[in-house]
């Protein structure tokens, strides 16, 4: 099926013909038409049926084609339309669980965290409200990935997308990393990818905690009231009886990197510190009401994290503030884990190999 | 007047699979019975008293209990093996959250394509789930027993008292000629 399924109307009409037929998350739409989509299209040099990938379990096919209506309709441009790319590859991952976590009454959203030169290149936000609003690619990169869930897959509000309550994030939920200076490290190379490539990372995410310190510049305060947020009994991730744990993503704000880095701690050591300092016991669990249907020792540790490399370490956010973000994957790691994808093409020729469904690695040398 | 202009679809349309489910067993007398528990609190409970009710009421032979990774994933293929190469019939649940639903269902039918008769327990809030997911599967109408919600903060007690409350419905969605009723 080419680009032959659709309506005619006048363009002022379409926005809310669209609205009528069911195709929005609420918000008014770009009407995605055959000149628009092509635009799109063309920026990667895929064509409308190319497939990305399968949702087994929606018995869907992603195609290019389709994805670029949504973007379209999203807002996004051409220039955006490969971190999309990247971002639905990476979505693809089955440890990411696409399938639960557009379905899960826990309500999340994906979390699209884009690191590489990338993100500046295109003109993503990394500094001041990179969570927040403000900046045309990071809302609409993310928008198009609420728009391919709803329209794609299927996940409407009320019918297969079964959200309690749902968070704003649920709109668009995408922001680059302002890589530290001093050769502190990126979130990339924490993954294993080179510096000079751009990457995207999807997390399954609940809503962003943020976290104030603003009087203490000691690292290990900073940390310390980060790891609480982390700890809190209330996050799906904290205190599984099973003691799987799970991931979660802490967004330094530049004034809390500035002081952790200058006191000479590295990226490992944060990871390190708050794997240690967000580990429960039972009893704090129980007086926190959390129900265990066990009868192990009172004392026992259960760690919020699956270990220090659960935590997912990105520098992003303005000068001016002491503020730091938490955001907590919506379910262990036995349900979801996340999952990167680099931008093929930011990265050398001779540095790569890519497979024809769209999965590429480093030359082994 | 403006030029009408062409918009394009944004939807995906529904792929079906195909699924011949298993034939109904004749009855449960001397029935291998398998309990998919997905790990949601109180499954585990629930599904061994309503192994024993079809034990002691409709003659099933044996049952046999195992757990999936996640509630929120697909049974592994290996443990669809494991459970086909010995049960003639199954039970699995429970979807008692939307994720939780959607993934039962999976397992459901990916007994049922090894050739395990399954019924597929679920609570109450999560028919329109399973409705949606087996129409997108090309299942409408796959039957699911339904029990009362929320099941999670039931006292053991009040589990088996559940489990005698379906234990009939599932035992004629295990070897009725026809499904239980769509919920």
């Amino acid at each position: 099926m080419a680009m032959t399924t659709g309506f005619y109307a006048r363009e002022a009409d379409a926005v809310d013909l669209i609205y009528e037929r069911g195709w929005t998350d609420g918000l008014p739409v770009v009407p995605p038409t055959e000149a628009r989509v092509t635009a799109m299209l063309e920026a990667v040099s895929l064509d409308f049926e190319d497939v990305l990938g399968v949702v087994s379990e929606r018995s869907r096919a992603i195609t290019a084609g389709k994805l670029a209506v949504n973007a379209v309709m999203a807002g996004a441009l051409p220039e955006h339309f490969g971190v999309i790319l990247a971002a639905v590859r990476a979505l693809l991952n089955p440890s990411v669980n696409l399938n639960a976590m557009t379905t899960s009454t826990g309500g999340p959203a994906p979390l699209l965290i884009v690191s590489g030169a990338v993100g500046d290149r295109i003109g993503m936000n990394s500094g001041g409200n990179a969570l927040g609003p403000g900046n045309r690619a990071n809302i609409c990169i993310g928008r198009t990935i609420r728009l391919l869930i709803l329209n794609v897959l299927g996940s409407t509000p009320g019918l297969l997308d079964g959200a309690t309550l749902g968070h704003p994030g649920k709109l668009s939920y995408a922001f680059a990393e302002s890589d530290p200076p001093d050769s502190w490290g990126t979130l990339r190379e924490d993954l294993g990818y080179p510096a000079h490539w751009s990457v995207v990372v999807a997390v399954g995410a609940e809503a962003p905690r943020q976290v104030s310190n603003a009087i203490n510049p000691d690292p290990r305060a900073i940390l310390t009231t980060i790891a609480a947020a982390i700890a809190c009994p209330a996050n799906n991730i904290a205190g599984h009886p099973t003691a799987i744990g799970g991931e979660c993503v802490v967004v330094l704000g530049p004034e809390h990197a500035d002081s952790i880095r200058h006191a000479g701690w590295s990226r490992s050591d944060v990871r390190e510190f708050l794997y240690e300092n967000t580990i429960l016991t039972r009893r704090e669990l129980r007086e926190a009401g959390r129900l265990l249907d066990d009868d192990a020792d009172e004392a026992d540790r259960l760690p919020t994290l699956t270990g220090p490399e659960g935590l997912l370490l990105v520098t992003a956010g303005g000068y001016g503030g002491r503020w730091s973000a938490v955001i907590p994957a919506w379910a262990p790691v036995n349900t979801t884990k996340h999952a990167t994808h680099p931008l093929e093409q930011t990265i050398p020729d001779e540095e790569l190999a890519c497979d024809i469904d769209g999965s590429c690695t480093l030359f082994e040398e | 007047m403006a030029k009408p202009v062409f918009i394009l679809d944004p939807r995906e349309t529904d792929s079906p699979v195909e699924l011949d489910r298993p034939a109904p067993l004749a009855s449960l007398e001397g029935a291998r019975l398998a309990l998919l528990d997905n790990r949601k609190p109180g499954a585990g409970t629930l599904l061994a008293a309503l192994g024993e009710i079809l034990v002691r009421d409709c003659g099933v032979a044996e049952t046999s209990a195992s757990q999936k990774e996640s509630a929120g994933r697909e049974v592994a293929s290996e443990l669809v093996a494991q459970i086909a190469s010995w049960a003639t019939a199954a039970v699995t649940g429970i979807g008692d959250c939307a994720a939780c639903t959607a993934s039962s269902f999976r397992d459901a039918t990916a007994l049922e394509r090894a050739g395990v008769r399954t019924v597929l327990l679920i609570t109450e809030p999560f028919v329109g789930i399973r409705d949606r997911i087996a129409q997108m599967a090309g299942l409408p109408g796959y039957p699911a027993v339904v029990l009362r919600h929320p099941i999670s903060i039931l006292t053991p007690q009040a589990l088996a008292g559940e489990a005698e409350r379906v234990a009939g419905e599932v035992a004629m969605g295990l070897v009725a000629m026809s499904a239980p009723e769509v919920a």
